[in-house]
C-alpha cells in the first residue's frame, strides 16, 4: 500500500527514483511503472499485433528507462521522455528486424500472406445466418488498416491518436517538425478512412 | 467530397488548430453539408480505430521489470552523485549556476517577507470578498424546492470583480465564486451532523421512499438475500475502501492520478459519490453505515461532505456543475458548443483530443452525474441547503436539452445529440420530477420520444441516429434501456424484448471468454437496467454478471479492492470509473427500487 506515491506526479516519482538517496526508489518505479505499463504496452501492441513482441519491447523500454535516469531533464515532460525512450526501442527493434529479415529466405510471400490473414479474419467473423445482424467492428480488419501504413505515419498515429499525445509532444519525441506531424497523421487517417469506405461498399 | 475548401477536418479533430482556424472550420460546418458529412466520416474512422481493443500486460512482465529494478540500485548515499552531470558542461555554465544559486538563496532571505505581507493581502480581500457575497446570497429570496423555473431575477447578481484585481495571483480556481450553503461545513463537529431527516413528503412514492431503505441495515440484508447476492458485500466495503483513499483533500476524485482525464474530474468525482450514497451515507448522516460499517460511519459522513462541497463550488450561476472549459477559464468565443473539445468519458464518442488546456470541455457527463448525486444527496438527508443548488442544475439540465429531446455533449451543441449523454440525464430527471421540480416532466416526455425514434425494431438503440452504433449496439441500448425503464418506472414489451437481447452478450471475463471484451459501461447499464426489468433474463445476467465483477477485483497490493481499467474506456475515466462503475453495479440490489416487486 503507497498512498503516498499516488499523490505525486510522474515527474517528482520519477525524480524520487533517481535520487541518490535512494529510499523508496524502488517503490516510486513502481508506481510508475503501473502508470505507463499498459500504456507502452499498447504503444507496442498497435505497431506490433503481437503481444510477446510488445511485451519484450515494453521490457526494454523500462530498462531503457533505468539505464538513463541520469539524462532526464526535469523541464521535459515525464511522458514524453519516456516515449521518446519507447521510440528508440521500436528504431532499435526495427533495425533487427530488417536486417534478419534480408538474412532469411526470400521466399516467404508477405503479401499473400497477408491477404489470406485477411480472408481467415473476415470468414471467422461472418455472423451464424440465424444471428441477428448487427453493426460490429471487425477488429481483424482495424489491424490490416494500420498495418499498411507506412511505419512512419503508424507511429504518428499512434502517438497522437491512441496516446493523446499532443502535436507538439509527438514531433519532440520523433524529432520531426510539427508539420510533418499534422502531414503524416491527417494522411494516415485519410487513408484509413478511404479504406473503410472500400469495404463498405464492397 | 465536392467541398474545394479543403479544410484539415483531421486537425481539426484533434484540437491542433489555432483559435482563428477553428471559427472559420466551425463556421464552415455549419453551412456546408458536404464536409459535416466528411467530418462525420473522420470521426467515426478515428472512433473506429479506437474501439481495437487494448491488451491487458500478462503478471508477469512486471514482475521481469522489476527484477532488472533492483539490479540497477539507484546510487548510493555516500557517491557525488552531481560531479558527472557537470562533467561535460562548460565551465561558464558550472559559473552561471553557482550563481544563480546564491541569487537564489538571497532572495529566500529579502523576498520572502514581502511575499508574505502579499499574500496576506490577498487572503483579507478573498475573506472579503467572500463577505460581499455571503450578503448577497442572503440577500436573495430563498427558493422553495418545488420552485419550477428559476426566473433569471433570482438567480445571484454576478460578482463584479475589484479593478485592478486581475494582476493578483488567486489562489482559488476562477470558477469558486459562491460561497459554500450554511449546513455543508466539513467543519462542523461529528455530533453537530447528526440532524434528523425530515419527513419525506411524498413517502407513497416508492422512489423515493425506496432511498430511506439505503440506510436501512435489515432492508439491504433482505434485498441480498432475495437476490442471492450476500457474497457482493465484502466486494462493495473493499471498492469502497479503495475509493475513500482516492479521495483529494479538496474532496474531488482526480480522475488523471489513476488514468483517467482531467476534464472529467466532477463526472469521476460524482461516480465515486453515487457509490457512498448507494451505501446509505450522505453528506450530514452515516444511515446504513451506522449499523454495517460503524467505524466507517463518520470516516463517510466526513467524506460525503468533502465530496458534496466540492461538487457546490464547481457550480456556477447558471447551474452548470463543472468547468466549461479545462483551465476554468470562459469559453473563448466560437469554441462552446463546438463539436471538437474533449472525449466523452463513458459510452459516446471515443475520439480524443490531445494538448487541450483552455479548450472546451464536453460537460455534460460532468453535469449530468453531479446532479445525480446532489439530488439523491438531497433526496436522503433533506438539507434545505442544498435546494437552490439542486433547483439550478436541473434547470440547466432542463435548458440544455435539444429541440428533439436529446442531450449532446454541451449546451446547445450543432449534432443532434446522442443517447449515451441523454442517457445519464435521465434519472436525474425522473428524481427531480418526482421531487416536483417544474419543467422535468416534460423535459421526461422529450427525452422518451426521442430515445424511441433512435430505437429499431430489434430493440437496439442507436447513438444519435437509428442503427448507428459507433461502438457497437450493446452498451448504447442498455443504457437506453435503463432510461426508459428509469423514467416509466415500469416495464413493456420493448424491454422485455430488449431485456433478452442483453443476455446474448452477457459480461465475461476476457481471460476467460477472449472473443469478450470487457466494458464497465455495458456492465453498469446492463445490471441496471436488467434488475429493474427483473424476471428469468435478469435472473441469468445476475448470476453471470455478479461473478464478472467478483472475479476480477484486484485482491492485493496498493490497489486492493479496485477493479482495473482494462475496457474500451478506461483511458478515460481510468481505475476511479472502472472502480466506482463496478461498485455501482454490485451495489444494484439496494439502490434503486426493482419494478417488479408488487407496484
Amino acid at each position: 500500500m503507497s498512498p503516498l506515491c499516488s499523490d505525486r506526479s510522474d515527474q517528482e516519482l520519477f525524480l524520487a527514483y533517481k535520487s541518490p538517496t535512494g529510499t523508496g526508489a524502488v517503490a516510486a518505479f513502481e508506481e510508475l511503472l503501473n502508470r505507463y505499463q499498459q500504456k507502452v504496452l499498447n504503444f507496442f501492441y498497435r505497431l506490433t499485433f503481437n503481444k510477446e513482441v510488445a511485451e519484450d519491447l515494453t521490457q526494454d523500454t523500462f530498462t531503457r528507462l533505468v539505464q538513463s535516469a541520469r539524462e532526464y531533464q526535469p523541464r521535459a515532460a515525464f511522458k514524453t521522455f519516456l516515449f521518446s525512450l519507447a521510440r528508440n526501442a521500436w528504431s532499435d527493434y526495427r533495425r533487427c528486424e530488417e536486417n534478419r529479415r534480408k538474412s532469411v529466405s526470400l521466399e516467404t510471400k508477405v503479401g499473400d500472406d497477408a491477404d489470406a490473414e485477411l480472408k481467415d479474419f473476415i470468414k471467422s467473423d461472418g455472423p451464424a445466418p440465424q444471428e441477428i445482424v448487427v453493426q460490429r467492428e471487425n477488429i481483424g480488419l482495424l489491424k490490416k488498416y494500420l498495418d499498411n501504413l507506412s511505419p512512419e505515419q503508424r507511429i504518428t498515429l499512434e502517438l497522437c491518436v491512441f496516446q493523446e499525445l499532443s502535436y507538439e509532444e509527438a514531433g519532440m519525441i520523433l524529432e520531426i517538425p510539427l508539420g510533418t506531424v499534422k502531414t503524416r497523421v491527417s494522411a494516415a487517417i485519410m487513408q484509413i478512412k478511404k479504406k473503410m469506405e472500400i469495404q463498405i461498399n464492397k | 467530397m465536392k467541398c474545394d475548401k479543403n479544410y484539415d477536418l483531421v486537425s481539426y479533430l484533434n484540437n491542433e488548430v489555432t483559435t482563428g482556424e477553428r471559427a472559420e472550420i466551425e463556421a464552415h460546418l455549419l453551412d456546408c453539408p458536404d464536409c459535416r458529412q466528411e467530418f462525420a466520416a473522420l470521426k467515426a474512422t478515428i472512433g473506429r480505430l479506437k474501439s481495437i481493443p487494448p491488451i491487458t500486460p500478462s503478471p508477469a512482465l512486471k514482475t521481469r521489470i522489476m527484477e532488472q529494478v533492483s539490479r540497477f540500485q539507484p546510487q548510493p548515499v555516500h557517491t557525488l552523485w552531481f560531479i558527472p552531470r557537470f562533467s561535460y558542461v562548460p565551465a561558464w555554465a558550472v559559473s552561471v549556476a553557482v550563481h544563480l544559486i546564491i541569487f537564489a538563496g538571497l532572495s529566500i532571505i529579502f523576498i520572502r517577507p514581502v511575499q508574505k505581507q502579499q499574500e496576506k493581502t490577498i487572503s483579507i480581500r478573498l475573506a472579503q470578498r467572500v463577505e460581499e457575497e455571503k450578503k448577497l446570497l442572503d440577500s436573495s429570496p430563498g427558493l422553495p424546492l418545488v420552485a419550477g423555473e428559476i426566473k433569471p431575477e433570482e438567480r445571484e447578481p454576478a460578482v463584479q470583480r475589484p479593478a485592478g484585481e486581475d494582476d493578483i495571483p488567486t489562489p482559488l480556481p476562477d470558477r469558486i465564486k459562491r460561497p459554500i450553503p450554511e449546513g455543508i461545513i466539513v467543519t462542523r463537529p461529528v455530533d453537530g451532523w447528526k440532524v434528523k431527516l425530515k419527513p419525506v413528503p411524498d413517502r407513497d412514492d416508492k422512489l423515493l421512499a425506496h432511498f430511506n431503505g439505503r440506510s436501512n441495515i435489515k432492508t439491504r440484508r433482505e434485498l441480498l438475500q432475495k437476490y442471492q447476492a450476500g457474497d457482493t458485500e465484502p466486494a462493495v466495503k473493499g471498492g469502497l475502501n479503495w475509493l475513500a483513499q482516492a479521495q483529494s483533500p479538496d474532496g474531488a476524485w482526480d480522475g488523471s492520478r489513476y488514468g483517467g482525464r482531467k476534464e472529467y474530474q466532477v463526472a469521476l468525482s460524482s461516480l465515486s459519490l453515487l457509490c457512498f450514497l448507494a451505501d446509505g451515507h450522505n453528506h450530514i448522516s452515516g444511515g446504513a453505515a451506522a449499523e454495517s460499517r460503524p467505524e466507517r460511519r463518520d470516516t463517510y459522513t466526513a467524506l460525503v461532505n468533502r465530496g458534496i462541497k466540492f461538487l457546490l463550488a464547481q457550480q456556477d450561476s447558471d447551474g452548470l456543475v463543472g468547468p466549461k472549459t479545462l483551465n476554468g477559464k470562459p469559453a473563448r468565443p466560437n469554441a462552446e458548443g463546438g463539436q471538437a473539445g474533449s472525449p466523452a468519458l463513458i459510452g459516446g464518442d471515443p475520439v480524443t483530443y490531445s494538448g487541450m488546456r483552455d479548450k472546451p470541455v464536453n460537460y455534460m457527463y460532468n453535469h449530468g452525474l453531479a446532479t445525480l448525486c446532489l439530488l439523491e444527496d438531497y433526496i436522503m438527508s433533506r438539507d434545505p441547503a442544498l435546494e437552490r443548488p439542486v433547483n439550478q442544475a436541473v434547470s440547466f439540465i432542463i435548458s440544455a436539452q435539444n429541440a428533439n429531446g436529446g442531450w449532446g455533449y454541451t449546451k446547445g451543441s450543432p449534432t443532434a445529440g446522442d443517447s449515451s449523454v441523454t442517457a445519464w440525464q435521465i434519472p436525474s430527471l425522473k428524481l427531480a420530477q418526482t421531487l416536483g421540480i417544474g419543467g422535468a416532466a416534460e423535459s421526461l416526455e422529450k427525452a422518451k420520444n426521442w430515445l424511441n425514434s433512435l430505437t429499431n425494431a430489434d430493440g437496439f438503440v442507436g447513438y444519435s441516429a437509428p442503427e448507428q452504433y459507433p461502438n457497437g449496439p450493446y452498451g448504447l441500448s442498455a443504457a437506453g434501456m435503463s432510461g426508459q425503464l428509469f423514467m416509466d418506472q415500469s416495464s413493456s414489451a420493448l424491454s422485455e424484448l430488449q431485456a433478452h437481447l442483453l443476455t446474448k452478450r452477457l459480461p465475461h471475463l476476457q481471460d476467460e471468454h477472449p472473443e469478450t471484451e470487457s466494458d464497465f459501461y455495458y456492465t453498469y447499464w446492463g445490471t441496471l437496467s436488467m434488475f429493474l426489468q427483473g424476471g428469468k433474463d435478469w435472473e441469468t445476467w445476475n448470476k453471470n454478471t455478479k461473478q464478472t465483477l467478483l472475479k476480477s477485483q484486484v485482491r492485493n497490493g496498493s490497489y486492493a479492492g479496485s477493479w482495473v481499467p482494462d475496457d474500451k474506456w478506461g483511458y478515460f475515466g481510468g481505475r476511479i470509473y472502472a472502480t466506482s462503475m463496478a461498485i455501482l453495479s454490485l451495489q444494484v440490489y439496494y439502490r434503486y427500487p426493482a419494478l417488479t416487486d408488487g407496484r
